[in-house]
């Protein structure tokens, strides 16, 4: 039986472990890179989630201490402090999870028409089809859009998401080589994350297309399990498409890999993701199934850089006017 | 002998109480809020810090700190309605007590053995982060003594105890091993793991 008393004791004491638990939450999404768990479904950057966690654990407590004197006085009960301990961190887990729904997903949206407003413009030929999951799309994607577009390559981007329907994804994967097709031109499918599993398809859709795999990930075993969902979606994407993985793992284990291709294939592997997580796909057999296969590790910021490097000696630096001057023109 | 020299020791640790700022730090320790609110904040962070497969030792590590201190908590429980032990305050004269008086049994020392439980149990999944977590639950154990609610004794005696636990829990027991797998695999399925 819970009693409570003295009541203000034991609200101020909710109040510590929400507020306490609720940034440290947050900082263990941001380190663990849990977009679907942060608040507003933006990653803190830098050193601020290690400051403010820093800060809050020495300052919270502090603050509980002074201002509630009564803590060195008879209180609340060992099981009445273990409920409102539940009650804090499950409430820090819920304002998290909510707070990742409501602007993460009007956030994506808008990250989406931008993207297509950059590169996607209507009718404008496509060089670089693009495909990653959420967390390449947010570590890779910017910069490297900016460089091809830089160096004249157009680019389409499809974001793809275990937790969305394998066949509509594939649809339009499908509808944008029809697109690629249109063009004419030698076409390159660049897949990061679990977007690789589409790129290498698009590569054997499309025979004579280049290749380029970052942070490999194409075999079932790569599909999120558990926590790691929150890398890819936010609560509710994860709770309304969990079916959907099921369909992902069926086509990724039915599916052979990596069969068929005879394009330039580049596949990069970023050296600080580690051993275990890195993919459990296999590169040797991709390197002997592709024509012509480099299997590279670099460090994350090298990623870009080396992709780049690899347009460049295939030769597939577009003709002229950026992607924003297509958009403009239009 | 050993009472002898658990009073000495303790006389010597509450000795320095009432004469510096220590006691304000020593207050903040000793209360049921902070350190235990602490080292639960700990386990938080080692359940959500590593969403890769590699964090299921982190996580193993937070189930057997939860197990570890019930456990513990029960083997004090059993302890004191076989020996009952007072409190300094109660036995000693000239005692400096910061806190208020507790009734029950002075040994073991229930603090000593919470945190330790959830200290080593954390241990065994981080070892850094253990170290810091078994700072924490001595610098406890000490402001009990320092605020004269402890002996000594109950203090190490507690710690034994739940670290003792700890450790069987982690390393050695095989149901427990079976009980953490079948609870991760729930938790995962359900995208909390």
């Amino acid at each position: 039986m819970l009693v409570l008393l003295p009541r203000y004791v034991a609200a101020r004491y909710f109040w510590l472990v929400f507020c306490w638990s609720l940034v440290l939450l947050q900082a263990a999404a941001a380190r663990a890179g849990l977009a679907g768990m942060q608040l507003g479904g933006k990653p803190w950057r830098g050193r601020w989630p290690l400051v403010v966690l820093v800060s809050t654990s020495i300052g919270a407590p502090a603050l509980f201490f002074l201002s509630t004197p009564e803590v060195l006085a008879p209180g609340l009960a060992g099981s009445e402090l273990l409920a409102l301990f539940a009650a804090g961190a499950g409430c820090a887990l819920l304002v998290s999870l909510v707070g990742a729904v409501l602007p993460g997903g009007l956030r994506l949206r808008v990250h989406q028409e931008a993207l297509a407003r950059c590169c996607g413009a209507a009718g404008a030929p496509i060089w670089a089809l693009i495909v990653a999951d959420r967390p390449s799309m947010a570590q890779w994607v910017p910069s490297l859009l900016r460089e091809l577009s830089k160096k004249r390559v157009r680019a389409r981007c499809l974001a793809v998401s275990p937790f969305l329907p394998w066949r509509g994804q594939l649809a339009l994967l499908q509808e944008a080589l029809k697109e690629a097709e249109s063009f004419g031109g030698k076409a390159v499918a660049i897949g990061l994350g679990l977007g690789s599993a589409f790129a290498l398809r698009a590569g054997q859709l499309r025979r004579d297309s280049a290749v380029a795999l970052v942070w490999p990930q194409w075999t079932p075993e790569d599909l999120p399990r558990g926590l790691a969902a929150f890398r890819y979606a936010d609560a509710l994407t994860i709770w309304r498409g969990r079916r959907h993985l099921a369909s992902w793992r069926d086509a990724l284990a039915a599916e052979p890999v990596g069969e068929g291709l005879t394009g330039q294939l580049l596949v990069c592997v970023p050296a600080e993701v580690p051993e275990r997580e890195q993919t459990s796909g296999d590169c040797e057999a991709l390197r002997v199934e592709g024509s012509v296969g480099v299997v590279r590790v670099c460090r994350r910021e090298e990623v870009v850089p080396n992709l780049l490097g690899w347009l460049a000696r295939l030769g597939l630096e577009g003709p002229g006017g950026s992607c924003e001057d297509a958009a403009g023109r239009r | 002998m050993l009472q002898a020299v658990d009073e000495w020791l303790f006389r010597l640790l509450n000795g320095l109480a009432g004469k510096s700022s220590a006691d304000w730090l020593a207050r903040m320790l000793v209360n049921d809020y902070v350190v235990p609110t602490a080292l639960a904040m700990l386990l938080l962070w080692l359940w959500f810090r590593n969403a890769a497969p590699s964090g299921r030792l982190d996580r193993e590590a937070v189930i057997n700190a939860v197990c570890a201190q019930f456990l513990a908590n029960l083997a004090v429980k059993a302890l004191n309605l076989a020996y009952f032990r007072p409190r300094p305050f109660d036995r000693l004269g000239s005692v400096t007590l910061l806190f208020y008086r507790p009734w029950d049994s002075s040994f073991p020392s229930n603090p000593a053995t919470f945190a330790f439980a959830i200290a080593v149990a954390i241990y065994f999944g981080d070892r850094r982060l253990g170290l810091g977590a078994m700072a924490l639950a001595a610098a406890w154990g000490l402001a009990r003594i320092y605020c004269g609610v402890h002996y000594p004794l109950d203090v190490v005696a507690g710690a034994v105890l739940g670290g003792s636990v700890a450790w069987w829990l982690s390393c050695r027991s095989s149901a427990m091993e079976a009980l953490r797998r079948w609870l991760l695999d729930i938790l995962q399925r359900g995208f909390l793991a």
